[in-house]
């Protein structure tokens, strides 16, 4: 378990440590998503960032987006893509797995 | 269609990447003076130096512009545009014809104009190859004398204690970054400095520099001699307008832009730090004109260029952002503050972690975020939208200001 399911609230971010690694979760229309933490562009944490439009996470950095569902980049300066992480909830509780990275976008 | 672009930096290689992205038939060439590929400047003043890296972070590296099927010529210089033929002229002897060209050509160090500013051990920061050769002289115990108190200079000093060198800084206003923040910012970033071991000198006139024994320096100022290791300039950049100018193109503090990035020539857009925009600070401001050089500038302006380019007609208007990266703070400044309005504080200053929000009747004008990000991010909403919140929630903690 990585996190209370009721620890996050609705479009806010929530970072968590996962098999050695920095998660960032999200909770958007009650649905978890789950990426990794640091911006594939820049030094900078994604949980300090904001939600936008639903299913985007604005790095806080240089204002680049991904979109959290899939991990794209959707937004300049991001051209590399976040790796996602499957979540399970069980109980309450937040489980993840990791997934492998998407291929880079032009 | 051919594009040509004169200058591979952060802008440069935005327009490329962003006309290759909307059109795959284009045949874009991209020039760049320095032999790297286009790379992030940002960490030139900060991990570049601090850190071991082999070579810069690229924005465009040659391998994607291959991939990209971008033409990226390195190590070339561009020395002149016949503008009635529609040609740009190459250092080495070969000439490129366009249809459109767009001028990236950023800008130059200001050098010192003192006696002695010639002598070794000088150095200013503009490129990667600037940064490593400050990276090979900020050594621990090394005396290092900061000219400038703006960004650069202050990220230096930063970078330079962090390092293990003596640091003394030089301004010659009475303030640091006065410009572009207030005096409470600006006291609060000399409380930085001064409690991170940097003997900051206001009012410092720089009269010359002298050198002395082993290769150190004697630095001149009105109130007396200091001798250094090494002198790091960062008073700002100068525009490098040259190509332009010899084309005729309409030049003050830059190369002067319409709303779209075009220079004087419809078939010439100027962008990035060496493009003059026009700019209006807020919605009953008069139309000004402005160089923004930043980050977000950078990217942004490059890419409505490249719009453009592409037949879309949306003027280009963001709101100014910058950011500096010192010690173990981010300030970022979002928006033009102004000398009226008032400033609402959210979190404490002596906690690094507050955000300065300044209210222009029921508007927010600016926002100082240190530490804050969300905060400021939050605020550019409101500022994008025109709908503000009332000004006292902004410093109740309690509130979530992205619920409201």
């Amino acid at each position: 378990m990585v996190a209370e399911y009721s620890g996050i609230e609705e479009d806010e971010t929530l970072s968590v440590e996962h098999e050695d690694a920095q998660i960032c979760l999200y909770k958007v229309g009650g649905v978890i998503f789950a990426t990794d933490n640091k911006c594939t562009h820049g030094d900078a944490d994604l949980s300090e960032g904001l939600l936008q439009d639903g299913h985007f996470i604005e790095c806080p950095l240089h204002e680049g987006t991904f979109d959290i569902r899939t991990g794209a980049p959707v937004g300049l300066p991001c051209t590399e893509a976040l790796r996602c992480h499957e979540v399970r909830i069980d109980a309450g509780s937040i489980f993840l797995r990791a997934r492998q990275p998407r291929a880079v976008n032009p | 269609m051919k594009v040509v672009i004169v200058g591979a930096g952060q802008a440069g290689a935005w327009v490329a990447r962003r006309l290759r992205g909307k059109n795959p038939d284009l045949s874009i060439t991209l020039i760049g003076e320095e032999a790297w590929a286009p790379y992030e400047r940002p960490p030139l003043s900060k991990a570049s130096i601090t850190g071991g890296d082999a070579a810069p972070s690229y924005i465009l590296s040659t391998e994607q512009a291959e991939e990209l099927n971008i033409d990226l010529q390195l190590g070339t210089a561009a020395t002149a545009i016949d503008r009635t033929g529609k040609i740009l002229q190459l250092g080495n002897g070969k000439s490129l014809a366009y249809d459109k060209l767009v001028l990236a050509t950023g800008g130059r160090a200001r050098q010192l104009q003192v006696p002695g500013s010639d002598l070794p051990s000088i150095y200013y920061l503009r490129t990667w190859d600037d940064a490593l050769r400050l990276r090979e002289r900020l050594r621990p115990g090394k005396s290092v004398m900061v000219v400038g108190g703006g960004w650069i200079g202050l990220e230096l000093a930063a970078t330079a204690r962090k390092t293990g060198c003596e640091v003394t800084l030089l301004e010659s206003a009475d303030c640091l970054c006065g410009r572009s923040v207030t005096p409470q910012i600006s006291a609060f970033l000399a409380q930085q400095h001064q409690q991170h071991g940097v003997s900051v000198q206001f009012n410092a006139r720089l009269d010359k520099i002298e050198a002395v024994s082993d290769g150190r320096l004697s630095v001149y100022t009105a109130s007396g001699r200091t001798d250094v290791d090494i002198i790091a300039v960062g008073i700002g950049l100068q525009p490098e307008t040259a190509l332009a100018q010899d084309a005729g193109l309409d030049i003050a503090n830059g190369i002067v832009v319409d709303r779209f990035g075009l220079t004087s020539d419809p078939d010439i857009y100027a962008t990035g730090d060496v493009a003059n925009q026009p700019f209006q600070a807020h919605a009953s401001a008069p139309e000004t004109r402005m160089r923004f050089e930043s980050y977000a500038n950078a990217t942004n302006h490059a890419v409505g260029v490249a719009d453009h380019i592409c037949g879309e007609v949306e003027k280009i208007a963001e709101i100014p952002w910058f950011w500096s990266d010192q010690y173990d703070f981010q300030l970022q400044v979002l928006g033009t503050p102004r000398p009226d309005g008032q400033w609402i504080l959210r979190g404490q200053m002596q906690d690094n972690k507050f955000c300065l929000f300044q209210m222009v009747g029921q508007t927010v004008q600016a926002v100082i975020a240190v530490n804050m990000a969300k905060e400021l991010k939050i605020a550019k909403r409101w500022m994008k939208s025109g709908c503000y919140p009332a000004p006292e929630l902004l410093s109740n903690l309690s509130v979530r200001l992205g619920k409201i």
